[in-house]
């Protein structure tokens, strides 16, 4: 079954056609990596699924029912979850409490759990830390753990490596790639590095100025001439 | 015919609009300038009126010239204000400052509607004997023709100042682009400070030219600052025609409300004009 | 060692106050009552406050709604439990139906929004003379030993409001409502109804300020505009809550019955310089907050409930 199915999805910031008709499947258990340079529109893609854009036009089923326009809330209820492109922690509060907060959509979740996630993602030692205190790469893990704790069905990622190192990016890739395996999410990722994405995801999906230009797998991807025309020459490729 | 009175109905309500429109875009510049929504801003208007008033008594010296000495006055007051009070304020970080503000802003129009009572006791307004013009069947005060005309000299130096000095100028540029701005060397800080000044002095005229209008109980200062939020809001932030616009719909509504219900209820107007106002804006805040 | 200090603390408070109305004038209790009414709206504002971060300076208009309320009962001579009952169905009718509107504003707008509506609300109970006396108000005849029994149900209420904030803060709700102050957009993707949250919580702390309401009717004998929606009663629990903090039981108690008393004095003296007095502290609150209110893993969680261990 498609987890995800979106259908002449557009949307324009006034004059600014931001996305246009585009088009995805998602199946079960899938990791798909959305590309593109800035202002694609991969970002507005994720608000809008997300619902916190409401989208203009066409259809984003989640699980066959179309989400499109429902509010942030009922659609993570559904089973959505996701993180920023720029880390967004909740203020005032400490790791634990954020990883805590995102667990009680499941119910009450026991500290021995919550804890376990806070160790797949090394947080363990900031566990009271106040979590606007942490350091960049620690925040981008922070979004991690709180997504892991909600068990997500969908699990958008909104360039999840940008700021990290190599090692930290091997250990975020497995944790997504654990997710599939232990709650059976399928993963839609976003990002510039192409490289890394291809070994976690199997589909590519490239997007230019709003529109998609190819799909399929990363080879094929990336033979595509219209992808290859975009990026000129695909210098982030790093192989 | 019961044409005539409501145009005289009219014309006051455009000239009540107008004053407030003076203190509306006062606050719609300091808004523009820092994002402050200066909760101060009516008191000043009304102490600004008190202290004309006690002026006006004690020395017999006419309106309009009293005026022109207490209207720099309160630029002065501004300024100070924003050196001293909001200045600090602004420096907190983000959460802190928006309740610093209020809570400041707050106490200090508590501060300054004390401080009339205590100078005035009681209602105080000012009468002036004018002797009224005909047009036809319409029969308009001097006294309001007057105020009309002060009103729009305001506005046309108040355009001046926007779009021909220096000051106007920086104001424009900071507003649009603050870095920018900043690192073209005009300083932020210096051009908050004199904004806080004219917009206070504004709002002073305001209160001064409201005395002749109707009596100004010292307790005045927060519904006048209510009455100009609902209209900078309505109006659109930041954008002067929009709070003149505004304003002049809210003196008109207000004046008709005042003849038709009841005095009493004139003044809630403003009230649930803020309250939608609001609310719409903060929709609109929400599907982004 | 805290723990046990707190609580002999605590204990002795309580002592000493359930002794007092057998022991002082009626003038003393009155005085105790009328603080223990601003400690009661100040608890009410800070449900909101500490948690969502949003100021609902219109927490008066619930008070205000359950003081008249119950003394428009009273004086139609309906019976005592039938005023508690309408008064406590009015204070719930007005919440949820201004809190429906009122969640949706968000940050300077909140704030201006619900003074905007304690405005409204005085104009209104200027103007609707049949309903509120207008601006006399209305008199209603309590009976002789009706501050005793008030004192101890506001001393009670006070205790409750208390426990049941800290348990709030300990509980899932108590996290929803931290999550949205910390990020609202970013609680909403956590599956957290917002709206609805602040909605409930706006309610809660509405309804012991209404409570504090029908109190101070019951035992003033009287309620006017001035009492209700003045500046006093709207901005003294303000700058209480805010620089004291309502979270450890000893040291903001005494210091809201400082500043209640000062402004007793105040109001007796010179009227004009209460508000001078309430403007200076409100400014001194929004330059030193004290904020006893951010407490990791509260302190004062642990010393009420005795030797609970630290369980987050």
């Amino acid at each position: 079954m498609q987890v995800l199915k979106i259908e002449n999805l557009s949307h324009a910031f006034g004059p600014l056609k931001v996305l246009e008709d585009v088009y995805l499947d998602l199946e079960d258990n899938t990791i798909t990596a959305i590309i593109g340079p800035n202002g694609s529109g991969k970002s507005t893609l994720f608000n809008l699924i997300s619902g916190t854009l409401r989208p203009q036009g066409g259809n984003i089923l989640f699980n066959g029912i179309n989400i499109a326009g429902f509010k942030p809330y009922v659609i993570a209820r559904r089973g959505l979850s996701r993180t920023f492109q720029d880390p967004q922690p909740l203020c005032g509060m400490t790791v634990l409490e954020n990883v805590k907060t995102a667990s009680l959509l499941n119910g009450t979740a026991s500290k021995e759990s919550l804890l376990r996630i806070l160790v797949q993602c090394s947080l363990e030692n900031e566990a009271d830390t106040d979590a606007t205190g942490l350091s960049f790469a620690k925040l981008r893990f922070l979004e991690l753990a709180r997504v892991m704790a909600m068990k997500p069905k969908l699990l958008l990622v909104d360039e999840p490596f940008s700021g990290l190192n190599t090692s930290e990016i091997e250990r975020m890739s497995n944790l997504l790639l654990r997710m599939r395996d232990e709650f059976g999410t399928s993963t839609l990722i976003s990002g510039h590095l192409v490289g890394h994405l291809a070994k976690v995801a199997k589909e590519f999906v490239a997007l230019h100025r709003g529109k998609v230009i190819a799909k399929g797998s990363f080879d094929e991807v990336r033979n595509n001439p219209a992808v290859i025309e975009t990026y000129l020459g695909e210098s982030n490729v790093e192989n | 015919m019961t044409l005539a009175p409501l145009l005289e109905l009219l014309i006051f309500g455009i000239l009540l609009g107008g004053i407030y429109g003076l203190s509306a875009i006062g606050l719609s510049l300091i808004f523009g300038i820092a994002r402050v929504l200066n909760l101060a801003h009516g008191a000043f208007a009304v102490l600004a009126a008190a202290v004309s008033f006690v002026v006006i008594q004690a020395t017999g010296l006419n309106l309009l010239f009293v005026a022109m000495l207490v209207v720099p006055l309160f630029f002065v007051a501004g300024y100070v204000y924003e050196i001293l009070l909001i200045h600090r304020m602004l420096s907190f970080n983000r959460e802190r400052r928006i309740e610093a503000l209020i809570l400041g802003t707050l106490g200090f129009g508590l501060v300054t509607e004390s401080i009339v009572s205590i100078i005035i006791p009681r209602n105080f307004g000012v009468n002036y004997q004018f002797l009224p013009i005909s047009f036809g069947e319409i029969t308009v005060s001097t006294l309001r023709l007057l105020l009309l005309a002060v009103v729009a000299i305001t506005t046309v130096i108040l355009h001046f100042i926007v779009y021909k000095t220096w000051y106007g100028k920086a104001l424009r540029a900071t507003i649009d682009d603050a870095e920018t701005a900043q690192l073209m060397g005009i300083n932020f800080d210096r051009i908050t400070s004199i904004t806080f000044g004219l917009g206070t002095a504004l709002s002073a005229l305001g209160g001064i030219l409201l005395l002749l209008v109707f009596n100004i109980s010292p307790n005045m200062g927060f519904p006048i600052t209510l009455k100009v939020l609902a209209i900078i809001i309505l109006g659109g932030l930041g954008s002067i025609l929009g709070s003149l616009a505004a304003s002049i719909a809210l003196g008109i509504s207000e004046t008709f409300a005042g003849f038709f219900l009841d005095t009493a209820w004139s003044n809630s107007i403003s009230l649930v004009v803020l309250l939608v106002v609001v609310l719409i804006k903060s929709e609109g805040l929400l599907r982004r | 060692m805290k723990t046990a200090e707190d609580i002999v603390i605590a204990a002795l408070a309580l002592a000493t106050m359930s002794a007092v109305p057998f022991v002082s004038s009626s003038y003393i209790v009155f005085l105790l009552n009328g603080i223990m009414v601003l400690a009661l709206c100040s608890l009410s504002f800070n449900l909101v406050y500490a948690d969502t971060g949003y100021m609902n300076l219109g927490n008066s208009v619930p008070f205000g709604v359950g003081a008249y309320a119950f003394a428009f009962a009273l004086s139609h001579n309906w019976s005592a439990t039938l005023a508690v009952v309408v008064s406590i169905l009015a204070i719930l009718f007005f919440s949820a139906l201004s809190g429906i509107f009122i969640v949706r504003l968000k940050g300077a707008y909140y704030a201006i929004g619900t003074l905007a509506l304690v405005l409204f609300a005085q104009a209104l109970a200027y103007n609707l003379g049949w309903l509120t006396g207008g601006y006399q108000g209305i008199i209603v005849n309590v009976a002789g030993g009706s501050a005793y029994s008030a004192y101890y149900i506001l001393a009670f209420l006070n205790a409750v409001l208390l426990l049941l904030t800290a348990a709030i803060r300990k509980s899932s709700f108590g996290y929803r409502m931290r999550s949205i102050k910390g990020n609202e957009i970013v609680a909403s993707t956590l599956g957290i109804n917002a709206a609805v949250n602040k909605v409930i919580v706006l309610i809660i702390g509405s309804l012991f300020a209404g409570i504090a309401g029908i109190l101070s009717t019951s035992y003033n004998g009287f309620v006017t505009s001035e009492s209700s929606f003045g500046i006093s009663i709207t901005f003294l629990p303000v700058i209480m809550a805010i620089l004291l903090g309502s979270f450890s039981i000893v040291a903001p108690l005494i210091g809201v019955t400082i500043v209640a008393l000062a402004s007793e004095i105040f109001v007796t003296t010179i009227p004009q310089l209460t508000d001078f007095m309430l403007g200076i502290l409100l400014i001194l609150a929004a330059l030193y907050p004290k904020n006893l209110i951010v407490l990791k893993n509260s302190r004062f969680l642990k010393n009420k409930s005795g030797v609970r261990s630290a369980s987050s």
